[in-house]
């Protein structure tokens, strides 16, 4: 009986001795240096820095360079892409922070040279609202490529969130200079000229986008609403009346397609369009609201 | 008569000069004698007015013999003067009275043969004229008269005899032998005269060059015989030396010595003296040939050492050496069997060591190396032979014969000498040449192109020899350490630390030197990873048994921790970092490890882990590095802020402050500036933007404490303020923009956030303190311009915007400004609001001024709306209780008043429009000027989106 105490004393001490050793090993047995890919540098490449056609580009001029406007039941599509840098991306604009930091941590050391990277980090920066870092990250884009024009026109964005308008539009006026065939920052400045009353400016870059697509929604309302401040209601109205429902329900769309029928004289037409308009998630509109209200009564 | 005249007068010359005792004497009487002869021919020839050819002859005859004997007293004379003073004068002033009367005898001569064409004896004058010009070593005269002296001659007569022999002479001087020889053969035919062995003896070279030896053998031998005889003059001595020389130049040796031999002569010596007389007269291979010549025929022991005694001086002459050498074995040889009597011998021995010597020097001068090499061949075997000569201190010798190979570059004969020298003088206990020996070997080792054979067999030998010689010199310290670096090549290394230890016992204040050799010697182990050995120094250096550098103490301490890192560095080498990183892990963790070692461990580890991508474990591993690190360590604080940046890149970005932080900490007081600033700059900026404030206020002193530039310092500051606005806290908001408003560089951007303030305490009613800030906001923006310094749009808008203000009270206090009668109120108030507009437009132009596009679309919105409005209201304005007609004309009146002020508002409006789309002025007012008018109310437009982001599609 001893005896087998004994050896089971033995087989214990065996046991945990091992596992002392093994233990010791186990410190680092999570890292897996044969796996080379986790290192090995992606450079980058302007024939694979775009996204990929989709049904979505039909109506979506910008999708080539963009997927901000993508909505987000339609943004599964990216997050399925086999390009790493896509998938982020989308997984950002779906605000599934923690599992594109995860996956941005991942691809570091394969991509800490590539600008588009660093954009990305950026972009998921200012999805997050941390504008701040947001602004680091596009500037660290920038200290790889100076004349990437996705940082630019994201520095612009930023610069408008801040008010500076005129430096917003040189940044949209730099990116449109460097990437001759970027249609974002046309946008941008597009919809920046418009917003202030410029509608010649802004007409000329939203034709030249019209050109591109002529699906693309938020180019119509852009277009028709330059005719209406130029006073061409006519030309806005047919412009307005290819969007849809949805689209008349933003007060930018409903209420100055309600505007132009009733300058037209379409004041039954008007009233309908104006009583789609749904001011929800839109209360800063409220006051034109009540002033296109007073004078359509 | 003229010949019996002629041999009385030689009678008697002959007669009175042999009855005298001395020469002189009897010359002065002959000359007495003649002198006064001469006056009586000279009385008596005038007597028959100097028409007697005869007796003129005469004249010229006593002129002659007179004028021979004054040139040998002058002669003598001439000879008597002191050579240093011979050789200065002028010799013609000595010889001036023979001169005179040579001249006489021959103008008397000139006389007779011009007046007496026909004269029986004009051959003696011509004879006699011959003689003076032969005198006068005018030869070609000369021959010319004794030519015709002979002409005029009878054949065998006194004249025509003395005449040929002289002409012989003339033509054998000219080498015209085949001349000369029929006048010899001629002249001499009677051999009774007393001179035929002189002239005889010429007549035999006359032949010899001629190339008749035979013949002219056959009459130096009569010549020598007749010699004998009294009746003769002797010749023998000379014709004994031609015969020598006719029977060597015709290598009729044998034959010479046969007659030599029976005339008594010895051949051998007479052979000897032609040769000393060649060489003499530089004729050296003339020399030596009879030398040799005699040599071979030469039984006699004597003659032949005196014969190469000779070739000894001639081949020394010559400097033909390797002659000599063939003499000087010869000689060694013959005074080996004792054949050398002392002279000989002295003569031998300064012949070697005079040659030995000889070469020696010209060895160093001789720049062919062949040629060079046969010198010291040479010299080398003089100096043995002079070894072999000399009984004592035979290493002396040696010791030459070693110096000339080393002047001959021939390094390793050299040595070898070196080397028998110093064996022998250390036998005879001759230090000198011990020294000396040893110094020679040394200066051969010290060369670059010795043999390695040689260099290999002696180096150690000598090296050890010197250091036993004088074991505490400073020569002695530097053999030392090139013997130690001859065992360290060889990877000798027992023999090394022998030397080191010789070294250190013998010089032991010599630490640098000792330092190095024990470096060797320690790298070398290193090298083949002894470590038993290593440890077995690096023991004796624990114990002090050394005195090191500080460098080295430092070094040593590497290589201490190379050799704890050595298993590591062949991990990484392989590649094999799982392996490095668990070695580092156990260096780090021994209890044995000292700091240093665990600095480089801890380092090491986070270094593997950031090459792994580990953010927290390198963090960890940073700040366990840090543990250990002092200020020096500055490579690892450099690595460590770049790590600080990857982790900022890969969003850690308190992890980056933290670090960053705790790097300015330990840096601070060092000199490193920008890598201070670097590491503030990212702490200051996570540290606010992740709201960590207190991090950032201590980060904020830190930086001030440890100088970090201003402008760092303040941007930090700037940031504070931010965010203290972010935050809403306005009571630090506002002390941080008090704080602030101290630096003018921050005018710029300082409005646009005294505005912030500006609004918070309107929104609160704090009317007191909104005015303060106004008033800030306007000194910052005068003192702004006042120093040029550039402001940004924002705070431009702001300071119009407080204009705008003013415009607005203009604008506001017009409109309320009624136009209505009675007329005298109107005109009234119509001033009174055109008064007001003007204001306006002077704030408009204020605006204007200070360049903000918002300020400036707003001023001119209010300031057109006012002109609109007022033109509309005066407009409008109808007198009431008046006629049509009044109201008519008064309406036209004021029409036509207000259409420059509606105009004026056009214009404005216009050019208002034009600005707005040339400088894109972003405004809301911008609607008013751009809206078509026909719309019924100023439409608005925002895009859903403040603006699109981009994400792809760069480049």
């Amino acid at each position: 009986m001893t005896k087998l105490f004994y050896i089971i004393g033995l087989i214990y001490l065996a046991v945990t001795l091992s596992a002392c050793g093994t233990a010791k090993k186990k410190e680092y047995k999570d890292i897996d240096l044969s796996d080379e890919n986790l290192f090995k540098e992606v450079k980058y490449d302007k024939k694979t820095d775009h996204y990929e056609d989709t049904k979505i580009s039909e109506h979506d001029s910008l999708t080539y360079e963009t997927i901000a406007r993508v909505d987000k039941s339609d943004l599964s599509v990216f997050k399925r892409s086999n390009d790493p840098l896509t998938k982020v991306t989308a997984l950002c604009y779906r605000k599934d922070f923690k599992s594109s930091k995860e996956y941005l941590d991942n691809m570091y050391f394969k991509y800490k040279k590539n600008p588009s990277y660093w954009t990305l980090v950026g972009t998921c920066f200012f999805l997050e609202r941390k504008y701040k870092k947001a602004k680091w990250f596009y500037n660290k884009a920038l200290e790889f490529n100076n004349n990437y024009a996705p940082a630019i026109n994201n520095l612009g964005v930023l610069l408008q969130k801040e008010r500076k308008f005129q430096r917003a539009l040189k940044a949209y006026e730099r990116a449109m200079l460097i990437s001759k065939k970027s249609l974002t920052p046309r946008f941008n400045s597009a919809q920046l000229y418009l917003q202030f009353g410029l509608a010649e400016k802004a007409l000329v870059n939203f034709k030249k986008l019209y050109k591109i697509n002529k699906n693309d929604k938020d180019v119509l309302v852009g277009m028709a609403n330059s005719y209406l401040f130029l006073g061409k209601p006519k030309q806005a109205a047919k412009l307005f009346s290819r969007l849809n429902d949805a689209y008349y329900a933003r007060p930018e769309v409903g209420l100055n397609y309600a505007v132009s029928l009733y300058v037209l004289g379409y004041k039954k037409e008007s009233k309908e369009i104006f009583e789609m308009v749904d001011l929800k998630k839109r209360s800063s509109w409220r006051a034109y609201y009540k002033r296109v209200k007073r004078v359509m009564k | 008569m003229n010949k019996t005249l002629l041999i009385f007068l030689v009678y008697m010359v002959a007669t009175v000069l042999f009855g005298y005792e001395t020469y002189e004497e009897k010359r002065e009487d002959l000359l007495k004698v003649i002198t006064e002869e001469l006056d009586e021919t000279i009385r008596l020839s005038a007597k028959r007015g100097h028409k007697d050819p005869v007796i003129l002859l005469r004249l010229a005859d006593l002129s002659l013999e007179k004028g021979i004997i004054i040139r040998e007293n002058e002669n003598d004379y001439f000879l008597s003067l002191p050579p240093s003073k011979r050789s200065k004068v002028k010799k013609s002033k000595y010889f001036k009275k023979s001169k005179a009367s040579y001249a006489s005898a021959k103008k008397t001569c000139v006389l007779l043969l011009k007046k007496y064409k026909n004269f029986r004896s004009k051959n003696h004058a011509y004879y006699i004229m011959a003689y003076i010009d032969n005198e006068a070593n005018k030869i070609k005269k000369a021959q010319r008269y004794f030519e015709l002296a002979l002409r005029y001659s009878r054949k065998g007569s006194l004249i025509a005899t003395k005449s040929e022999l002289a002409l012989a002479n003339i033509y054998y001087n000219q080498k015209k032998y085949h001349k000369a020889l029929p006048l010899f053969i001629s002249a001499l035919k009677d051999k009774s005269d007393r001179w035929w062995t002189k002239n005889a003896y010429n007549m035999s070279w006359t032949y010899y060059r001629m190339g008749k030896h035979n013949k002219s053998l056959n009459i130096m031998k009569e010549v020598l015989r007749h010699s004998k005889s009294s009746k003769y003059i002797d010749m023998s001595k000379d014709v004994i030396r031609s015969i020598t020389k006719v029977f060597v130049d015709a290598n009729r040796l044998d034959e010479g010595n046969r007659f030599f031999r029976s005339e008594g002569v010895d051949f051998s010596k007479q052979v000897s003296y032609l040769a000393k007389v060649a060489m003499d007269r530089g004729h050296y291979s003339k020399a030596e040939k009879y030398l040799r010549s005699v040599k071979k025929i030469s039984k006699d022991l004597d003659g032949l050492i005196e014969i190469d005694l000779t070739l000894l001086r001639l081949y020394d002459n010559k400097a033909e050496y390797r002659s000599h050498l063939v003499i000087c074995k010869e000689l060694f040889k013959i005074h080996k069997k004792g054949g050398l009597d002392n002279d000989a011998y002295g003569i031998f021995e300064f012949n070697v060591k005079r040659v030995a010597a000889l070469l020696q020097k010209s060895i160093i001068k001789q720049k062919n190396k062949k040629r060079r090499k046969i010198k010291v061949v040479l010299a080398s075997e003089y100096f043995r032979i002079l070894s072999l000569l000399t009984k004592d201190k035979k290493y002396s010798i040696e010791f030459l014969r070693g110096e000339t190979f080393y002047a001959g570059k021939m390094f390793g004969k050299a040595i070898e000498s070196y080397d028998l020298t110093y064996i022998n003088a250390l036998k005879a206990k001759d230090k000198k040449f011990v020294k000396l020996a040893l110094e020679g070997m040394l200066a051969i080792l010290g060369k670059r192109n010795v043999n390695k054979k040689t260099v290999h067999k002696y180096q150690e030998r000598v090296y050890r020899r010197y250091i036993q010689f004088d074991p505490k010199s400073g020569k002695s310290k530097k053999i030392l350490q090139k013997l130690f670096s001859t065992y360290i090549s060889q990877n000798n290394l027992k023999e090394s630390e022998n030397v080191l230890v010789s070294f250190k016992s013998r010089f032991p204040k010599e630490h640098t030197k000792q330092e190095k050799m024990l470096a060797k010697i320690m790298d070398h182990y290193y090298k083949k990873n002894n470590r038993k050995r290593l440890g077995y120094w690096l023991a004796r250096i624990d114990r002090k048994d050394f005195v090191l550098s500080k460098k080295y103490v430092n070094k040593i301490k590497q290589l201490k921790l190379r050799l704890k890192f050595k298993d590591v560095d062949r991990h990484i080498s392989k590649g094999n970092k799982k392996d490095a990183l668990s070695e580092y892990l156990m260096i780090y963790k021994n209890p044995s490890s000292g700091r240093e070692e665990r600095k480089v461990a801890a380092y090491n580890i986070s270094l593997l882990f950031h090459e792994f991508g580990l953010v927290e474990k390198t963090k960890e591993w940073i700040d366990k590095t840090l543990l250990h690190t002092k200020l020096n360590d500055v490579q690892i604080f450099e690595q460590f802020a770049i790590f600080t940046e990857d982790f900022f890149n890969r969003r850690h970005f308190l992890k980056s402050a933290n670090t960053s932080s705790k790097l300015l900490k330990i840096l601070c007081k060092s000199n490193k500036k920008n890598l201070k600033d670097t590491l503030f700059k990212n702490a200051t900026l996570v540290y606010l933007a992740e709201s960590y404030i207190k991090r950032f206020k201590s980060t904020l002193n830190v930086g001030k404490q440890c100088r970090i530039n201003s402008h760092y310092i303040l941007d930090a500051k700037y940031g504070l303020m931010e965010w203290y606005g972010d935050r809403k806290k306005w009571l630090k908001y506002d002390k941080s923009l008090v704080n602030l408003k101290r630096f003018p560089v921050l005018y710029g951007s300082l409005i646009e956030k005294f505005f912030v303030l500006y609004k918070v305490y309107e929104k609160r009613g704090s009317t007191r303190k909104k005015n303060i800030v106004r008033k800030t906001i306007d000194r910052i923006y005068k003192q702004a311009k006042k120093r040029s310094i550039q402001i940004n749009l924002a705070s431009l808008d702001i300071v119009a915007h407080f204009k705008i203000f003013k415009l607005e009270s203009y604008v506001a206090k017009a409109k309320k400004l009624k136009l209505r009668f009675p007329e005298k109120r109107f005109n009234k108030n119509i001033k009174r609001r055109l008064a007001y507009i003007d204001s306006a437009a002077k704030v408009t132009e204020e605006i204007r001024m200070i360049g903000s596009g918002k300020g400036l679309v707003r001023s001119y919105y209010l300031l057109v709306k006012s002109y609109q409005d007022f033109v509309k209201e005066v407009r409008a304005v109808t007198p009431p209780g008046k006629s049509q007609q009044y109201i008519k004309s008064f309406k036209h009146n004021v029409f036509n008043i207000t259409i420059p002020i509606a105009r004026k508002g056009e214009q404005m409006y216009r050019d208002m429009n034009e600005i707005i789309k040339k400088k894109n002025i972003f405004s809301y007012d911008n609607y008013w000027f751009l809206l078509d008018k026909k719309l019924p109310f100023k439409i608005e437009y925002r895009y859903i989106y403040s603006g699109v982001i981009m994400d792809r599609a760069g480049v």
